[in-house]
């Protein structure tokens, strides 16, 4: 397939309205007469409210309302940004209030204050007098689990959230078999996704209609758990979205707008603003949970794994948010890669008092690849073979079919991947060259693969509008429920908007605004589904938008619709090559003629029901100062097969961004709580270590592009997919060149340090 | 938060008539630390006297015998400074390391000497070359050796009158490096850092000065270490006696801490690397 938009570097929509500071984000607009809201955070793990007094705090000058759970509606409600299930049983965990009458983590929201400024906002949240009754609190998830330990939610008494597992095959008996079988623990940490842009929002009334200006990655979304949030018909919340500075899921929650819209509510309708601080931000928000993997893996004496049974842990700290969903998907999205005969999982979800773990690029999925990558080189290792033969040796093949989902597996691009790979970073020739080493800085390579979705299908609704309006001068609006979060959406949307129609770049004028009241229906940005999913719309749109423009054509020419074709913005007939008219003159008749008149558009949707695995392979190349701990990375290279590549240098960006992510999660980032307290430690920019720059190796981006045919231009996933194999990749380069297996991530200078003095090195 | 009282003198004099009269003042250098201190209210403070009009305290001078650096002097003034890359490549070093270029642009050596952090990094930098701190105050001038002012730091600390004018280096042409050992390789508060200054003639020792930053609750010279490497090949400075007075020093200095095990075994590296920075020159800047 030969396209003439598709797959070219096109820049950017948004580059110079963002680079230049045009670009509007929630915090650039103003509302007359704004108030500012500030929220007190529990500063105890696990306390109950015995009182709580706001007569001091409403007494200052300049404060408007304060407002405690004794204010607001008394529902529960669920955050996470999941499409609503017309299946009760289906639906995520309501487990919060707005504000809480019992602290279940340091952080926790315990009362808002409205105030004319920010200085007396925060002054007023020092006048609550809360009486507290502090309760034993838990951060571990096995503690959480014994006998006696604190309750955090009465209806989950062993703070269990979901322990639902799955499996195929036959484990007892494949392992009662087998030739050999494997161990191993593996585990993570707390880490976040420290977007740019902190989580904020502010609201206003219309009438009786509450209006959410916000910082999120799913409008539509926000808008149904707002109404259920506050008990309000759907119809009377309206969301805007605009520019975002990131989200990585973290947006994908429903956090600050049901506090915005209760804040309006208090005040008779006038504007309230909510931004978190970088510190709340940390707390208060979403964090990725901590796992713990147990692996058993049968493997025959030919090398072939036979049976994997894993059990795991996933730390969701205080509120269900996405809760079991995450490990679900971990447990699933891994499987479409290599060929075990017999598979189970009894994975366990578990509330503690640590602040909520919810949604973050990869969903649950780098942490268990982090585990199964690790375990596969340490039985590469102990069976002295070569770990990509080993991965070689075992993997699927396109047609596989995965025995639970029943996805389909139709392109496979692994192979490719892993040669290429191997190539670029001269796995073989650095392999003899890294051979018995003993100085004080050893180098070495190691390599991991991984697998992923594209969107939810099957286990959620994949519904995707699209709506394209075409102007006078042949141009259009596209019209999309899609959110842009910074990863290029806008961009490749509108580069399928003009290669379907067949108009340049710059004739598509997208809306980069989701308005709930305008912006047709769609669940948003997460799960790396919006260019395979609301691709599919998109495409549907402009083709009917293309098939009216060729019928007008049709009606002047006297040609049949299929001898004509739009190229460029002109009517060609097809064959001759020869021009018809521009584009503009068919639009001018579409909308004036005397008798025909009909603008052309169209406002479609999709429900995809398929779902396009993706897959990749990480190679590091590192450096070991045996003395000080340092890892140093030397050259990083991922290898993708997402199917076509819409926008190369868009895709190059998401590589590199989700590689030092997870760079981040193997060498330096954890989230540290006190033991003692709960408390956090480092919930600061300075003392959270993200990568820097100054960190960040080279990074390669390749892509192994094998159009899918149920992607409507051959594309399968991106956005989450690189954030998920370079840890392991990097852990396995360290055991390649040290012998040391570190099974706990982050590898920081003090913790390979004392597994080096553990392992006898020192 | 109350309303703050601002000082911004023009005059390194104007400054010290405000300090001599002014009950508790904050002086305020690159701001890094004191503006977030006062809005994070972790600093209560009533007067602020901010030197940065004072132009006098940001000019870097050079005599025959020594380089005297103002106190404002800003920590990219200090990477940008020909003589300093030349003549203290561990400062520069130091310097070009330190935080983010944000940062590097507003904070002052003389910020960085005065909060007295346990991993300030100029200080381990400035005790290795000899350095000496010039107090200013209505009651004149006071001259202090680095090592001396931390090693007595409640006696000898900065008084509420005094201002921090100047940071003199003797120029005795040592070869000067430094290594920091931290999370990330930018914006990271040093784990360890060391700083090695020495001179030698034919492979041999002739003199040699080692501090250490972060491993204790201010930096120190390791003087016993630095006696017994003189006259000495310049191999034997990475040789076991050398390495294991380090790790004993750091270990007598943080017995109690939980970082002992690892800061007395990670010392020897970051130890290693700074020696390698000194003796490799510009090579390893």
């Amino acid at each position: 397939m030969s396209y003439r938009v598709i797959g070219k570097e096109v820049k950017r929509v948004d580059a110079v309205n963002k680079v230049t500071g045009k670009a509007k984000f929630t915090d650039d607009f103003f509302e007359r007469d704004m108030l500012i809201g500030k929220v007190l955070r529990s500063p105890y793990a696990h306390a109950k409210i015995k009182n709580i007094n706001v007569d001091k705090a409403k007494a200052l000058e300049g404060v408007v309302e304060v407002l405690t759970y004794k204010d607001l509606p008394n529902i529960k409600y669920a955050t996470a940004g999941h499409p609503y299930s017309l299946d009760p049983k289906h639906r995520d965990v309501a487990d919060r209030t707005i504000l809480t009458d019992k602290a279940r983590h340091v952080g926790d929201s315990i009362a808002i204050v409205i105030a004319k400024d920010e200085l007396i906002a925060e002054k007023a949240l020092k006048l609550i007098e809360v009486d507290y009754e502090v309760l034993p609190f838990v951060l571990d998830p096995e503690k959480a689990m014994e006998p006696g330990a604190p309750i955090i939610h009465d209806d989950r008494p062993n703070n269990v959230i979901s322990s639902v597992g799955q499996e195929f095959g036959n484990v007892d008996e494949d392992f009662k078999n087998a030739d050999y079988v494997f161990t191993g623990e593996y585990e993570t940490s707390v880490v976040q996704h420290c977007h740019l842009e902190n989580h904020t929002a502010y609201a206003y009334m219309e009438n009786d209609r509450i209006v959410i200006v916000s910082s999120t990655q799913i409008p539509h979304i926000a808008r149904r758990i707002v109404a259920e949030a506050l008990g309000l018909p759907w119809g009377k919340v309206r969301v805007i979205k605009p520019y975002i500075g990131g989200g990585f899921g973290n947006k994908q929650e429903v956090i600050v707008e049901p506090m915005v819209a209760a804040m309006t509510l208090a005040v008779n309708g006038r504007p309230v603003r909510y931004t978190m601080t970088r510190e709340e931000s940390f707390i208060a928000t979403r964090t990725r949970h901590a796992m713990k993997f147990y692996m058993k893996t049968a493997v025959t004496k030919d090398h072939k794994l036979q049976a994997i049974h894993i059990k795991a842990i996933s730390n969701n700290g205080a509120y269900a948010s996405h809760g079991h969903s995450i490990i679900m998907s971990a447990i699933s999205k891994f499987r479409p890669l290599y060929n075990f005969k017999s598979f189970k999982a009894e994975p366990k979800t578990v509330y503690t008092n640590l602040p909520s773990a919810g949604a973050m690029r990869g969903y649950g999925v780098p942490q268990i690849f982090f585990a199964l990558e690790s375990h596969l080189d340490d039985i590469a290792k102990k069976l002295n073979i070569d770990p990509i033969e080993f991965r070689m040796n075992n993997v699927i093949q396109a047609g596989h079919v995965d025995p639970i989902s029943k996805l389909t597996v139709r392109t496979f691009g692994i192979p490719e991947c892993i040669k290429k790979g191997k190539e670029l970073i001269k796995w073989d020739e650095k392999q003899e060259l890294y051979k018995n080493q003993t100085g004080e800085k050893r180098r070495g390579l190691g390599m991991a693969c991984f697998s992923y979705f594209s969107g939810t299908y099957p286990v959620c609704l994949e519904v995707a509008g699209c709506r394209i309006a075409m102007n006078q001068d042949g141009s259009v609006q596209l019209m999309l429920g899609a959110t842009e979060i910074g990863q290029g959406a806008d961009t490749v949307f509108t580069q399928m908007a003009a290669e379907a129609i067949g108009i340049p770049v710059d004739m598509v004028h997208i809306i980069s605004t989701q308005d709930t009241d305008v912006a047709p229906f769609d669940t948003g940005a997460y799960a790396s589904r919006q260019t395979y999913i609301t691709g599919a719309a998109v495409k549907q749109a402009a083709i009917e938008v293309k098939k009216q423009v060729l019928e007008i054509a049709s009606r002047k020419t006297g040609l049949k619709v299929e001898n004509l074709d739009i190229v460029d913005g002109k009517i060609i007939e097809v064959g001759l090559n020869r021009l018809i008219c521009d584009i503009s003159e068919i639009a001018l008749e579409a909308f004036y003629d005397r008798i025909d008149s009909k603008p052309i558009t169209s406002d479609t949707s999709v429900n995809v029901r398929t779902n396009a695995i993706a897959y990749g392979v990480s190679f590091a190349e590192v450096e070991v100062d045996m003395l000080t701990g340092q890892i140093e990375v030397l050259h990083l290279i991922n290898v993708h097969d997402s199917g076509t590549i819409i926008n190369p240098i868009l895709a190059e960006g998401q590589v590199h961004g989700g590689v030092s992510m997870s760079l981040g999660a193997a060498l330096s980032e954890r989230l540290m709580f006190d033991e003692r307290t709960g408390a956090p430690l480092n919930n600061n920019l300075l003392d959270y270590k993200l990568q820097t720059i100054m960190d960040t190796p080279n990074i390669e981006a390749h892509f192994v592009e094998l159009p899918d045919p149920t992607g409507a231009f051959g594309q399968k996933s991106l956005g989450e997919n690189p954030t998920i194999s370079p840890a392991p990749a990097v852990r396995n380069a360290v055991l390649d060149a040290t012998g040391v297996a570190f099974n706990k991530i982050p590898m920081n200078p003090q913790s390979v340090f004392e597994k080096f003095k553990e392992e006898g090195l020192l | 938060m109350e309303s703050i009282i601002f000082h911004q003198p023009r005059y390194l004099g104007e400054a010290i008539q405000l300090l001599h009269e002014t009950p508790n003042p904050a002086l305020l250098a690159g701001g890094t630390d004191l503006i977030i201190d006062i809005n994070k209210e972790r600093k209560k403070v009533e007067t602020v006297i901010d030197l940065s009009r004072i132009e006098v305290l940001k000019t870097i001078t050079v005599n025959e015998i020594e380089i005297e650096i103002g106190s404002m002097v800003t920590f990219a003034n200090l990477c940008e400074n020909p003589i300093i890359k030349q003549e203290f490549f561990g400062l520069f070093l130091c310097a070009k390391h330190f935080a983010a270029p944000q940062i590097r642009n507003m904070a002052t050596i003389g910020g960085n000497i005065i909060n007295a952090s346990a991993a300030a990094d100029s200080v381990p930098v400035i005790m290795s070359l000899e350095g000496k701190f010039v107090f200013n105050s209505v009651e004149g001038e006071r001259i202090i050796c680095a090592v001396e002012y931390f090693s007595n730091y409640e006696k000898e600390k900065i008084k509420p009158h005094e201002v921090l004018t100047k940071i003199k280096l003797p120029r005795k042409g040592y070869l000067s490096g430094f290594y920091k050992l931290g999370k990330r390789n930018s914006l990271a508060i040093a784990r360890i850092n060391a700083a090695v200054s020495l001179k030698e003639k034919e492979g041999v020792v002739e003199k040699i000065n080692i501090a250490l930053g972060a491993v204790g609750r201010y930096p120190f010279r390791v003087t016993e270490i630095e006696k017994i490497c003189v006259e000495k090949p310049l191999s034997y400075l990475e040789s076991d006696e050398v390495l294991i007075g380090l790790e004993t020093a750091v270990y007598e200095s943080i017995k109690n801490r939980p970082t002992m095990p690892f800061k007395k075994e990670a010392v020897k590296g970051v130890y290693i690397l700074a020696l390698q920075s000194a003796l490799g020159g510009e090579l390893n800047g």
